[in-house]
C-alpha cells in the first residue's frame, strides 16, 4: 500500500514540476475536446482577455453548450436545428458542416479521423511553450483546466454547474435556459435563428465570446 | 490503519480538488460600478468612440435618429470586475441609447509573468461593441451630451489625421501574417504568390487594438487583434495571438441565419465595413515578398 501511495505522490509531483502542462494527444477524444475549449477561448494578451476565472468559465459554458446540443434540446425543437446533426457524441457536434462547419477549424477528414486547421495545434503548442517555462502559472492553470474539464467530460459529464440553466427571460423574450451557442467578435449582429443573445447582466460575455440560450417554443 | 490513512489522503485530494474547481468558476463577470473614471467622459475621446462607430458599425437610420434630436446622447460608466491578483486594468461602459449600442472599454494594466511583459495600454480601447442591450434608465450611470455639429465638425476636421502602421509595425505584420497565410495556403495545396501584391490596410484607431488588411490577390481579409497596443513591440514578438484570415468569398453571409450557430462566418455588412474602411479609408501598399525588408509603398492620398 505505502508503495502506492509513493507512486501515487511522484505522479502527483510530476503534474507540477516535470511538465506544467499535461494535454492528452489531439487524436484522442479527451485531447480534441480539450483543444476545442482551448482554441475558444483567450489567454493573457490576447483580444478579449479578462481573467483567470473568466477564461476558465468560457471554457465550462463552451463545454455546457457542446453538451446540450445533445443531451438537453429543448421541447419543440429537433437537434438538427441546434446541433446540425444528429447524434450521441459529442465529437460529430465538434465537427459537423466541415473546417467552416459549427466549430470554425475542426472537422473530419476524408478519412474520417477528427482533426484541426493548423493553426490550431500551432496555437497551442506556442501556448504550453509559454507554460512549459518555470513556475507553473496562469498559461499552465488554464491548459491543463481545459484538458481536465475534457478528461472528466468523457468520463461521465459535466462536473460543474451550468451557469445559463436556469435561466427562463431575457428581456420580454421568454427563452428556454442553457446557452446553444457562442460567437466572437460578432455581439453586433443578429445571431440567426431562433438563438437568443444572453445580455451582460445574465453573463453572457464569457472569454471574449458571446453566448446564446433559444427562445421557448410552445 | 493504512486504509484508514489512505481513505483520508484521497478525502483532502478530493476537497481540495473541489475547493479549486469552485474557486475557478464563482467569479462573477461584470458587476457595474457608478464611477466613471474621468478619461471617458473627456469629448476627444468620446468622438474617436463616435468615429471608430461610425466606420465600424453605424448606419443611416442610426444617423438620422442622431440628427432628429441634434444632439448625441453618452452614457458613460465604470465596471468593475474580478480580476486576477495585481491586475489593475479598469474598465467601462459607454452607451448611446439613441442607437441602442452600448460599448465597453477597457484600459489595460498588468504582467504576463511567464513572459515577463507588462501589458499597459496608455488610453481606454474598445473591447467589445454590442447592440440591443441598453439599460432601461440612466441610473448608475453619467450622461454626457453634445451637439451633433460639434462632433461632426471634428470628425471632419480631423480624418486627415488617420494614422497607419509604420514600417516596423507593417514588417512585424507582414512576418505574422506570411507564416498564417502560408500555413492557409499550403493546407489547400497552394503556395504563396511570388509577385508583387496589392493590401489595403485599415486606419489604426487609437481607442480600439484591431487592424484590418484587405490582400486583393488572395480575397482575404486579416484582423490583426491585441489586448495589448498594437504598436507596442511585445504583440509582435507573441504574433500567433494577434492574427486571423477571413476568407471573404468562403466565409460571407448575408444573414448569420443560413449559418446558424456556426462561428466561422461574417455577415456581408462585417465584410463590406471592413473592406470600406481597408479601401475606401485605408492605405493601400504594394508588397513584394521577396523584400522582406521593406516595403514598396503607395500612398492613395
Amino acid at each position: 500500500m505505502l508503495a502506492w501511495i509513493l507512486i501515487f505522490l511522484l505522479a502527483c509531483g510530476s503534474l507540477t514540476s516535470a511538465s506544467n502542462v499535461k494535454l492528452k494527444p489531439p487524436d484522442t477524444r479527451e485531447g480534441y475536446l480539450a483543444r476545442l475549449l482551448i482554441n475558444e477561448v483567450p489567454f493573457p494578451g490576447e483580444h478579449g482577455w479578462l481573467s483567470e476565472s473568466d477564461t476558465k468559465s468560457a471554457m465550462l459554458q463552451i463545454l455546457w453548450v457542446l453538451d446540450s446540443r445533445i443531451n438537453r434540446v429543448p421541447a419543440g425543437y429537433r437537434q438538427t436545428e441546434v446541433a446540425a446533426v444528429r447524434t450521441k457524441d459529442i465529437i460529430d457536434v465538434i465537427t459537423v458542416g466541415g473546417e467552416k462547419g459549427q466549430c470554425d477549424g475542426f472537422y473530419k477528414d476524408s478519412n474520417g479521423r477528427f482533426v484541426s486547421v493548423p493553426r490550431v495545434q500551432e496555437r497551442i503548442d506556442y501556448l504550453s511553450k509559454i507554460a512549459g517555462d518555470g513556475k507553473p502559472g496562469r498559461f499552465a492553470r488554464l491548459l491543463n483546466y481545459g484538458q481536465d474539464l475534457a478528461n472528466a467530460y468523457m468520463k461521465g459529464g459535466v462536473k460543474d454547474a451550468d451557469r445559463f440553466a436556469a435561466l427562463n427571460q431575457v428581456q420580454d423574450i421568454t427563452v428556454t435556459g442553457r446557452g446553444y451557442s457562442w460567437m466572437s467578435d460578432k455581439d453586433y449582429y443578429k445571431p440567426g435563428g431562433d438563438f437568443v443573445k444572453i445580455p451582460n447582466e445574465k453573463e453572457g460575455a464569457l472569454g471574449g465570446n458571446r453566448f446564446f440560450t433559444l427562445k421557448e417554443r410552445k | 490503519m493504512m486504509m484508514k490513512q489512505t481513505f483520508a489522503l484521497v478525502l483532502v485530494l478530493v476537497a481540495a480538488c473541489l475547493v479549486y474547481r469552485l474557486d475557478a468558476i464563482a467569479a462573477p463577470i461584470i458587476k457595474d460600478d457608478i464611477s466613471a473614471p474621468q478619461e471617458l467622459r473627456e469629448q476627444p475621446f468620446l468622438f474617436e468612440v463616435l468615429r471608430h462607430l461610425y466606420r465600424w458599425y453605424m448606419d443611416e437610420t442610426d444617423a438620422e435618429k442622431i440628427v432628429k434630436q441634434g444632439e448625441v446622447h453618452f452614457w458613460i460608466r465604470g465596471l468593475q470586475t474580478q480580476l486576477d491578483p495585481g491586475d489593475k486594468s479598469r474598465l467601462g461602459e459607454i452607451v448611446l441609447p439613441q442607437i441602442g449600442v452600448s460599448v465597453t472599454v477597457k484600459k489595460a494594466d498588468y504582467m504576463i509573468e511567464e513572459l515577463n511583459t507588462v501589458v499597459k495600454n496608455d488610453t481606454f480601447k474598445i473591447i467589445n461593441v454590442s447592440r440591443g442591450s441598453v439599460p432601461a434608465s440612466t441610473d448608475g450611470f453619467e450622461t454626457v451630451k453634445v451637439d451633433y455639429k460639434e462632433v461632426l465638425e471634428y470628425v471632419f476636421r480631423t480624418k486627415d489625421q488617420a494614422r497607419f502602421p509604420d514600417d516596423e509595425m507593417l514588417m512585424r505584420m507582414r512576418l505574422a501574417a506570411r507564416e498564417e497565410l502560408t500555413e492557409y495556403l499550403v493546407a489547400r495545396g497552394k503556395d504563396l504568390p511570388t509577385n508583387s501584391e496589392a493590401v489595403h490596410f485599415s486606419p489604426i484607431s487609437p481607442v480600439a487594438n484591431e487592424i484590418w488588411v484587405f490582400w486583393e490577390g488572395g480575397r482575404m481579409l486579416l484582423r490583426f487583434a491585441s489586448d495589448i497596443d498594437l504598436e507596442n513591440e511585445a504583440v509582435w514578438e507573441h504574433d500567433e495571438l494577434a492574427v486571423k484570415l477571413y476568407n471573404v468569398d468562403e466565409q460571407t453571409v448575408v444573414s448569420l441565419h443560413e449559418v446558424a450557430g456556426s462561428n466561422a462566418y461574417m455577415t456581408r455588412d462585417q465584410v463590406g465595413r471592413a473592406l470600406f474602411n481597408c479601401i475606401v479609408n485605408g492605405r493601400r501598399l504594394v508588397l513584394n515578398p521577396e523584400d522582406v525588408t521593406g516595403a514598396d509603398v503607395t500612398h492613395k492620398r
